[in-house]
């Protein structure tokens, strides 16, 4: 252990928490808690120390403990952050603030409703659509891609559906419709990928006034992806998008079948794929 | 899939017009999109009422006695300010133009930790603006304070 590792054991901490009841309370308001520092110990840790030893009321959601499902992100001293990911030294504070994630109604505590948020992504049609619907639904073979044309997308599916943009967001703040980052991010995500013939129909989903062109390019929301995914980028792209099919017409035929390399044979020992279950 | 109707239940959240104002301790570009909207209103604001003073039918020394008052007080400096406001609106607008449709921006690569942001690009175009704004002010001031002596 370092030295500044050793100095931070033991530390008191407080945590100033947002609580909310919906059966009991009117609006939300804060509790403290204080907890001795440990050694490697991330916000998340330090939410379910305090729901193991002082308080098992304390309501927060949380899965995968290493940034991989999206659960955990809330506002920790104003600023939304995956609290797993997120180590209680990182935060210059000795009284650290969690609240909730902004711009989603709060189901309990630290919990948000994230229903509105998933059926926004939902509305964009997020897969690939294409017209050879024989082929998608009994696949003969893979579409081609080539690794050029996967990084057109590839950060854009880094996406863990965490939230924390569209608490970022200030154009969300205040425009409750705004099909907001995430689903935007998605919809390029889609629309950028080489396999995808669907982009008239996407851009069709996003046609009403609180969608692309509510984005007027804050960046906060790619300040605060915690997966690089840099939506606010997606979005000017998708905006470029839409001028070169609306304007200039330009469309984008999907990528037709990979070629299976001639006079390859499977080599021997190689099991082959077990037989499809549905 | 459909979620549970949970609405009723739930405390709305929503940070409103604070959160679209409050650029908090986020980077330059959240601070520019609310200055880029206050200057927009403010110049709209500025527009609107020089519409109505110059929409009056005024003979000569009614119109003398109105640029009169205009010309009095802290005035000058705020429609000095409308002017600074301007400058900055239009400059940024253009970048923001650009950047709208994903030009200046670092374009997508493969994701490797630590992550960055496309905005890196083009804040050589955030200083450009900010370098052309304080000149063109500049002029402007020295033109306006000094030469016209307002
Ligand atoms: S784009 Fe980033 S911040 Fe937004 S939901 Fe996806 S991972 Fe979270
Ligand atoms: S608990 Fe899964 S991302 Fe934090």
């Amino acid at each position: 252990m370092t030295e500044q590792a050793k100095g931070c054991q033991d530390k008191e901490m407080t945590f100033r928490i947002m609580r909310y009841d919906p059966d009991k309370d009117a609006k939300p308001y804060f509790q403290q808690y204080k907890i001795k520092l440990q050694h490697g110990m991330t916000i998340l840790d330090a939410l379910m120390h305090i729901k193991e030893t002082q308080d098992p009321t304390l309501s927060y959601r949380k899965s995968c403990r290493m940034g991989i499902c999206g659960s955990c992100a809330m506002q920790v001293n104003g600023f939304p952050r995956l609290t797993c990911q997120t180590q209680v030294t990182e935060i210059s504070t000795d009284t650290i603030e969690v609240r909730p994630l902004a711009n989603y109604p709060i189901i309990r505590d630290l919990v948000p409703d994230l229903g509105d948020f998933m059926a926004r992504h939902e509305s964009i049609l997020p897969y690939i659509i294409r017209e050879d619907h024989q082929e998608q639904n009994n696949p003969t073979g893979e579409y081609s891609q080539s690794p050029a044309e996967l990084e057109e997308y590839l950060q854009f599916a880094y996406c863990i559906k965490c939230g924390s943009c569209l608490a970022a967001c200030p154009t969300n703040a205040t425009d409750r419709k705004f099909t907001g980052p995430q689903a935007l991010a998605a919809a390029y995500r889609y629309a950028a990928d080489s396999r995808d013939g669907g982009l008239a129909a996407r851009l069709d989903t996003l046609d009403h006034p609180n969608s692309l062109f509510r984005c007027h390019y804050a960046g906060a929301c790619s300040e605060a992806c915690p997966k690089g995914v840099d939506p606010s980028l997606g979005i000017q792209l998708l905006k470029r998008k839409l001028f070169q099919k609306k304007i200039l017409g330009r469309g984008q035929k999907p990528a037709g079948m990979a070629q299976t390399p001639a006079g390859i044979g499977r080599r021997e020992g190689i099991p082959q794929a077990p037989e499809k279950t549905v | 899939m459909k979620f549970p109707d949970l609405k009723s239940k739930t405390h709305p959240n929503f940070k409103g017009v604070p959160g679209w104002v409050w650029a908090g301790r986020y980077g330059i570009e959240r601070q520019l999109y609310i200055l880029q909207r206050m200057t927009g209103l403010g110049v709209l604001l500025y527009l609107l009422m020089h519409l109505i003073v110059t929409g009056q039918k005024l003979d000569q020394s009614s119109w003398e006695f109105v640029m009169g008052q205009v010309n009095q007080g802290l005035l000058p400096i705020g429609e000095f300010l409308v002017f600074a406001g301007a400058v900055f609106h239009a400059l940024n607008g253009i970048r923001l133009a650009l950047v709208h449709f994903g030009f200046l921006m670092r374009q997508p690569g493969r994701p490797i930790y630590p992550f960055t942001v496309a905005a890196l690009g083009q804040r050589w175009a955030v200083y450009s603006v900010f370098i052309a704004t304080a000149a063109i002010v500049g002029y402007g001031g020295y033109e306006f304070f000094i030469v016209a002596g307002h």
